[in-house]
């Protein structure tokens, strides 16, 4: 959380953050399972991706076409962060959907829950001072990894 | 047995590349949420998509070749859309709303439950078929979960 977050993030924007989060992972679900049938058709996962990025930047430009029809306000460390944060997102579509093509979503999709971890260390060394890893949430995070661990190694 | 072993081979591959897109995920998170200290989550999210497309472009080409990309029909150009739309608009733009709100410290272990429902759709959809120790470790998932989304009320104390 950020500084304002810790003491004084209203309850109520929090709880429309968890709602946000929920839903878009609901969304992501539904469209790994799309993806994994494209490629189980014999598609390039890296083309899908490609196309779906497409498809992608083309409804958020018109869903926020009001929003980002001005000139946005964009810090020089935001831009490198930007930048960052795309290259880890390429990567991703394009390995996991092309792993998919190898494995089963059921496979693949639950060992993708190991992100979180992933995030933390990330935040240890990116966000201190600004987000709060608290005993209790290392632990909820942790049995989600653990869970998803045992649904990879016997699946 | 040399079928055996290359599916094998096969399968751990695929795992690699799962981990290395978990990598490319968890970072990824991170990066986003520290760009949103100095743009808002839209742009950060129309940008990011952007330069997706150039760097999957790029891969794309040199390890398929420009006919990959002419290749398609109305059908996977009608489930790409709605994958588009399902991945960046109600996935992305809706995840990174909720980082910016609840921090990404919540959110991404939230995020992480997503393969719950990807379970369930493998399974209702897919015809695959879970071992016990799947409803298990489906059992543990919802348990982190639950710590973490009653956690946030201590976080605000």
């Amino acid at each position: 959380m950020s500084n304002t977050a810790h003491g004084q993030m209203p309850n109520r924007q929090m709880t429309s953050g968890i709602v946000f989060t929920i839903l878009s992972g609901l969304s992501f679900a539904l469209s790994g399972f799309l993806a994994n049938h494209l490629v189980d058709d014999g598609r390039p996962g890296v083309i899908v991706g490609f196309y779906e990025s497409l498809f992608g930047v083309a409804l958020v430009l018109a869903v926020n076409v009001r929003q980002l029809g001005g000139r946005p306000q964009v810090t020089r460390s935001a831009v490198l962060w930007i930048t960052l944060a795309a290259a880890g997102f390429a990567t991703a579509f394009g390995s996991f959907y092309t792993a998919l093509s190898r494995i089963d979503f059921s496979v693949g999709a639950p060992i993708l829950g190991a992100v979180p971890m992933v995030s933390y260390v990330f935040v240890l060394f990116l966000l201190r001072g600004e987000e709060h890893i608290t005993p209790r949430t290392l632990l909820g995070a942790t049995l989600v990894v653990v869970g998803v661990g045992i649904i990879g190694v016997t699946s | 047995m040399h079928s055996t072993s290359t599916r094998s081979s096969r399968v751990e591959l695929g795992i690699a590349l799962t981990l290395v897109a978990t990598v490319g995920w968890g970072a990824g998170d991170v990066f986003a949420r520290k760009s949103m200290f100095g743009a808002s989550a839209t742009t950060v999210l129309a940008s990011m998509i952007t330069l997706t497309i150039i760097a999957l472009g790029i891969v794309g080409l040199f390890l398929e070749g420009p006919s990959a990309f002419g290749a398609i029909d109305l059908r996977f150009l009608g489930v790409v859309a709605i994958m588009g739309s399902l991945t960046w608009v109600t996935g992305n733009l809706l995840y990174f709303h909720g980082m910016k709100r609840a921090g990404v410290t919540i959110a991404a272990p939230i995020l992480g439950a997503a393969p719950l429902a990807a379970i369930t759709l493998a399974i209702v959809f897919g015809g695959e078929d879970p071992n016990p120790w799947v409803l298990l470790g489906a059992v543990i998932i919802v348990l982190g979960i639950g710590i973490l989304m009653t956690d946030r009320n201590r976080a605000l104390e």
